[in-house]
């Protein structure tokens, strides 16, 4: 009985591949660099085609007649919002348009900090409003609320340590994007 | 001796034991399912979307040079071509050399975007996306890199609008129709109608594209990739970069059918771009506009954009400092194959350090 080990089922494919290759390609490439072939493959990707959309057009009267949304309803709703998504861009357009035209107005970082701070505010005011009433020395120690107040009861920031406005570094730049909307 | 002579194909005194059988299995799956690797996996952030298009930063840990480089890349197939693995990554050579890299993905087209062509995302993504871009990156000028479909429309861009573009760069991108090969006689307006297809179709299947590629060379495409795998399966070799690649080439994405339209009737069949005669949002696109430096870079074995259709770009165009490379590779090997790293990439680096700060 035989004891070594069997022969690799794929190199004897590999080897018929390397022998056969060039001559395969060389067959396929007269095949399909005929007028008959691409006359043929032409033919069959209209028929593809017809049958692709005879498809198409029964999913929808199906779809019409159960009263479900069909692809183009879908599709509707989605240009809707690409809409929407049109006017938020011309709208940022316009935001940096203005804010590269006016570089001595605050810069959206600023106007992000003075939010955050107007926040903690609000919640240092909401805080200390619903504290009980208390007669408290001048000089005794904050109320606790005070100190557990966010970034109300830090020190708040000063304007050496708030952002920058922002430089107008790029307003000389070519306004380039002028997209049809 | 041939093994197809070399006696019985499994003697009985000997099976192939478990480890043999596993890996016979995982070339199976392979053969079956496709690679599955991770890819595109250096750290990004995204910093605008429109609709699908979603532009990415890749930013550098030692950014040396000030003019960032903008991917393009083609409508079909998936853009993480420049990132398939660490190993083989374009974009992290790219930053790794200093460079502020951005990336535009086109996305999966719905069926909302069928009716998408080129004045959409030429015309109209791509300015936005160039916008944001030197937003984020702080400059006033940059560098468009475009790959295949994408080298061509990132010319066309070029072409509409050459403020504040520093550089272009196109890399297997198809300028002259004329002679496509193949594609020519397939694609010829006697045997096939695009329009019909996109109308009857809204999106171009990615199979449908996948299998027009693949036929340009069937025998290598279908059976030579597959004795490939099961060659370096077999011989215990390294499959991570086969099988990204596997992945990749299996990860294709439908051709919204307005854009397919055009792409073929305009350019395949009429060869309007290279007289000029593309229009992107009522303006003709002249390629001669173009003056910026321009490195244009053609493979040699590339079967889907053949040198002779990329280098008329440089006999078009104004620019004094041009350049055409004709590199050996193929599509897309040029750019991820094992010679990329000594062959492309240090080319397209040198050409860039010199034009770049």
């Amino acid at each position: 009985m035989s004891t070594k080990p069997p022969p690799n089922p794929f190199e004897a494919f590999k080897a018929a591949y390397d022998q056969a290759a060039e001559s395969w390609s060389k067959s396929m490439e007269q095949v399909l660099s005929s007028e008959d072939f691409a006359a043929a493959a032409g033919r069959m990707v209209a028929r593809y085609a017809d049958a692709q959309e005879a498809l198409r057009q029964a999913a929808e009267a199906t779809s019409d007649q159960l009263h479900l949304p069909t692809k183009d309803d879908l599709a509707r709703v989605a240009e809707l919002v690409l809409n929407l998504e049109r006017k938020i861009d011309a709208a940022t357009d316009k935001l940096f348009e203005l804010s590269d035209s006016r570089p001595e107005l605050p810069s959206l970082e600023v106007w992000t900090h003075i939010a955050d701070r107007l926040a903690a505010l609000e919640i240092a005011v909401k805080t200390f409003a619903s504290m009980p009433a208390t007669t408290t020395p001048a000089s005794a120690d904050p109320p606790v609320a005070a100190k557990t107040a966010p970034v109300a009861a830090k020190a708040p920031p000063s304007a050496a340590t708030a952002p920058k406005q922002k430089q107008p570094a790029r307003a000389s730049r070519t306004r380039r994007t002028a997209p049809k909307e | 001796m041939s093994p197809l002579n070399d006696g019985p194909m499994w003697p009985s005194a000997q099976f192939p034991d478990q480890a043999q059988l596993d890996v016979y299995e995982e070339g199976l799956r392979i053969m079956a399912f496709g690679g599955k690797v991770p890819t595109g996996t250096t750290p990004k952030d995204v910093v605008y979307t429109r609709n699908k298009t979603t532009l990415y930063r890749y930013r550098s840990k030692n950014r040396r040079h000030a003019t960032p480089i903008l991917l393009v890349y083609a409508l079909i197939n998936r853009p993480y071509i420049f990132d398939l693995r660490p190993e083989s990554s374009f974009i992290k050579f790219l930053i790794d050399q200093g460079y502020d890299v951005f990336l535009i993905d086109w996305g999966t087209p719905g069926w909302e975007d069928r009716n998408m062509d080129f004045d959409d995302y030429v015309g109209e993504h791509l300015p936005l996306c160039v916008e944001r871009m030197l937003r984020a990156s702080g400059t006033d000028d940059y560098t468009l890199f475009g790959y295949c479909m994408g080298g061509t429309m990132a010319a066309m861009y070029a072409a509409l609008h050459p403020e504040n573009l520093r550089n272009l760069v196109c890399l297997t991108a198809p300028f002259e129709f004329s002679d496509t090969g193949l594609y020519g006689i397939w694609l010829d307006d006697r045997h096939f109608d695009a329009q019909q297809l996109a109308d009857s179709l809204g999106l171009i299947p990615a199979d449908l594209i996948d299998a027009g590629n693949m036929m340009l060379r069937p025998v290598v495409n279908y059976v030579g990739s597959n004795v490939t795998m099961w060659d370096r399966l077999l011989a215990g070799r390294d499959m991570t970069s086969f099988l990204a690649l596997n992945k990749w080439v299996k990860d294709g994405v439908a051709f919204p059918g307005a854009a397919f339209a055009q792409w073929i009737t305009q350019f395949y069949q009429q060869n309007l771009l290279i007289k000029g005669e593309i229009t992107i949002q009522g303006e003709k696109v002249d390629l001669s506009r173009i003056s910026v430096p321009l490195l244009n870079i053609a493979g040699e074995q590339d079967h889907i954009a053949t040198p002779q259709q990329v280098e008329p770009l440089n006999e078009i165009v104004a620019s004094s400092d041009k350049s055409f490379l004709l590199l050996p590779g193929g599509h897309v090997a040029m750019l991820v194959g094992s010679g990329a790293q000594k062959g492309l990439w240090p080319k397209i680096l040198e050409w860039l350090d010199k034009r770049s700060d």
